[in-house]
């Protein structure tokens, strides 16, 4: 786990050493996806924003002597049985463990601290604590106080959102590797002697296995959601025919909705993006029937009206908001 | 490089971020300045040479990590330390109390250090690793540890899906292989949240291990699709470093949180950078190569086209020195005059997508 504080702006230009965020230089290339225009001149004015590296590579010499190896014909034991290495390497472990729990130890307690400067921002002496954290050029601007607050909230949210995230998989994925039984085999490996196509087509039910089906939810009106566990969940139009496929998955995954009269939800409108619905998050049991929602996704976490990071689907299915369920009965 | 500590400084730069503050912007930049001095990383190459199989190679970097923390004098390996303790406990004491523990300051700690070529077992005696060689269970004509990922007959590559948690001494060892040719890497043991998708190539009518990388499985930023890389040095040169950052490419289009973008965990070693942002110009030369007729271009577009993230996008186009600024108030443009050149420079055909993988081989 990584220090969730970010790093202090090395900004010679700014000496306060407690700022953690600067709004002011960011770069609107990547940020705010500013196009760049191409020209057919040349220019030696080159545009740096990282600044080119020329580091020195460090002198390796390729050192290598080829040898050739003489191996004994007959062999009972093996001398370097795995066992030979147990003790040490387990103390190695623990040794290791101690450093990288501390580690984690300081970064959760930097998380306490972003989580108390996010209640200090929203109570009523807010701009003092957000001077002393985000660059502010004139404190007398109400507009660029608020301006900064609401970024600063938001990046905040951010990485405590992503810290959660990184919780949840970490216990997803120490549950499954508490659950795992080794075993060791000496046998060849089949796959080598399947068709490659066999061994693709074997893949791609293990990775159903895993990670869930890639989920078809017809919509009525000929539009279809996919929710694909690598991809972003998107509306599609005439694929509705196609939901009740026979490979979906080991159970029926696709419920399809009430044919006669289909979710509001969706319409016509599904790329019409509302600002202020983008901004929060609003799971998918609580979209009430006059809510337009953007599913042409902008590159934020909110997806499809949730959290993508709330969106996972399991190999059993994909189980429709409850309260869709309940209306169904 | 490096499995954990090394992203004190980049959290949060994933491409994908709307987020607006010059700490993102900032860190990005400092990704390229390494934190130094982790633990099992030493000034200087503490074992002399290296056997490994056909190959004695001298190590670049030095590696603590082999020995045991509390044996100063590092007359052993650690393992034997460890075990010979275990037999005798009262002989760590016997060292303490008269304080006799003779303390090692040579740079060398090992002259010889012989590692099996198949599974990464190491011993400082030669006959003891060439009777293990023969009966090593990995001594195979095709490797069958973990599972097959890819698999091309015809150039006779195979890559191959080991789990940390469930092979963890083969992990463990390949690390601590590896840090001989790292000068950056610090978990050796922790292991279990790693993946390593190893290369094997043929040799001497056998297929051998010849480099790998790493995968956290539980980064805290989804968006890494590689931790370390190593090609080992009687490889190098035959682009299996090239053919391994496709194949993270290729295996992050499958890793949930990895579709949109994703790239290596910073920073990169000096040779690590140097290898990226050539694979990324030759990429991405082919997408502007595509895009050139267009009146203009986004970083966003060439990460949709590529999967890389924004930052290394705009960090590959500076890089070639196609973004020119008449001054700094200035938009930035993108030169095709530039970029010709840059392709002539490079000896590339842009108009040809470079591909280093056999598409047909992939098993992901
Ligand atoms: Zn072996």
């Amino acid at each position: 786990m990584v220090s969730p504080r970010k790093l202090r702006s090395k900004d010679t230009t700014n000496n306060n050493s407690t700022l953690l965020y600067d709004f002011d230089n960011i770069n609107e290339y990547i940020s705010n996806d500013k196009p760049i225009g191409i020209t057919k001149k040349a220019s030696d004015n080159h545009y740096s924003w990282f600044g080119i590296m020329n580091k020195p590579l460090p002198t390796k010499q390729i050192d290598i002597i080829e040898i050739d190896q003489i191996l004994p014909r007959r062999v009972q034991i093996d001398p370097l049985p795995s066992s030979k290495y147990e003790i040490f390497h387990r103390k190695m472990r623990k040794d290791e463990k101690q450093m990288i729990n501390e580690e984690k130890d300081r970064n959760f307690y930097e998380l306490d601290i972003l989580t108390s400067e996010l209640q200090t921002l929203n109570q009523y002496n807010w701009e003092k604590r957000l001077c002393q954290i985000t660059k502010v050029n004139d404190p007398r601007d109400t507009s660029e106080l608020e301006l900064k607050k609401q970024l600063t909230i938001n990046e905040i949210e951010k990485i405590l959102r992503k810290s959660e995230n990184w919780r949840k998989r970490n216990d997803l994925f120490n549950n499954k590797f508490k659950n795992y039984v080794r075993k060791e085999t000496d046998e060849s490996d089949e796959d080598y002697d399947l068709p490659l196509e066999e061994v693709k087509l074997k893949r791609k039910n293990e990775r159903r296995l895993k990670y869930g089906p890639k989920v078809k939810l017809n919509l009525g009106n000929d539009l279809c959601l996919i929710i694909d566990p690598f991809g972003i969940p998107k509306i599609v139009k005439g694929h509705a025919a196609i939901t009740k496929s026979k490979t979906q998955s080991p159970r029926k995954i696709v419920r399809e909705m009430p044919k006669s009269k289909p979710k509001e939800v969706i319409k016509k409108e599904v790329h019409v993006p509302i600002e202020s619905f983008k901004q929060k998050s609003i799971k998918l049991e609580n979209v009430t029937k006059d809510m337009k929602i953007d599913f042409k996704n902008s590159g934020d976490e909110v997806l499809f009206g949730t959290l993508s990071n709330n969106l996972p689907t399991f190999a059993n299915g994909f189980q429709l908001p409850l309260n869709v369920r309940r209306a169904k009965k | 490089m490096s499995l954990i500590e090394t992203q004190t400084n980049n959290e949060e730069q994933n491409g994908n971020s709307n987020s607006n503050g010059k700490a993102l912007v900032s860190s990005t930049k400092e990704l390229k300045i390494k934190e130094p001095s982790f633990y099992g990383v030493l000034n200087k190459p503490n074992i002399e040479f290296v056997y490994f199989g056909n190959y004695k190679i001298s190590p670049w970097y030095g590696n603590a990590a082999y020995f045991y923390p509390q044996d100063l004098s590092h007359n052993l390996l650690g393992y034997e330390y460890a075990n010979k303790v275990a037999l005798d406990p009262l002989a760590r004491k016997r060292n303490k109390e008269t304080d006799n523990q003779e303390i090692n300051t040579n740079v060398i700690w090992l002259e010889n250090l012989f590692v099996c070529p198949f599974c990464f077992k190491y011993t400082a005696n030669q006959h003891e690793g060439n009777q293990h060689q023969v009966l090593c269970k990995c001594n195979k004509y095709r490797p069958n540890i973990g599972k097959l990922v890819y698999y091309d007959s015809t150039s006779n590559y195979i890559i191959r899906e080991i789990r940390g948690f469930q092979h963890p001494l083969y992990c463990q060892n390949l690390c601590l292989f590896g840090k001989l040719f790292l000068d950056d890497k610090s978990i050796y043991y922790n292991i279990d949240h790693f993946n390593f998708y190893v290369i094997y190539g043929m040799e001497s009518d056998k297929y051998i291990p010849m480099g790998f990388f790493s995968k956290e499985m539980l980064s805290y930023d989804v968006e890494n699709n590689l931790a370390c890389i190593c090609i080992f040095p009687p490889f190098q040169r035959k682009k299996l470093g090239t053919l391994l950052i496709e194949f993270s490419y290729e295996l992050a289009k499958f890793t949930p949180g990895q579709y949109r973008s994703s790239g290596p965990e910073f920073p990169l070693s000096p040779f690590g950078q140097i290898s990226y942002l050539s694979y990324w110009s030759k990429k991405i030369a082919n997408v502007i190569y595509k895009m050139k007729n267009k009146k203009s271009i986004t970083v966003a577009e060439v990460m949709k086209y590529t999967g890389f993230r924004k930052e290394d996008v705009l960090l590959t186009l500076e890089n070639m020195k196609i973004l020119v600024q008449e001054d700094l108030d200035s938009s930035v443009l993108l030169s095709i005059k530039n970029f010709e050149n840059w392709c002539q420079l490079n000896n590339l055909d842009p108009s040809i997508e470079v591909k280093y993988l056999n598409e047909e081989c992939i098993l992901i």
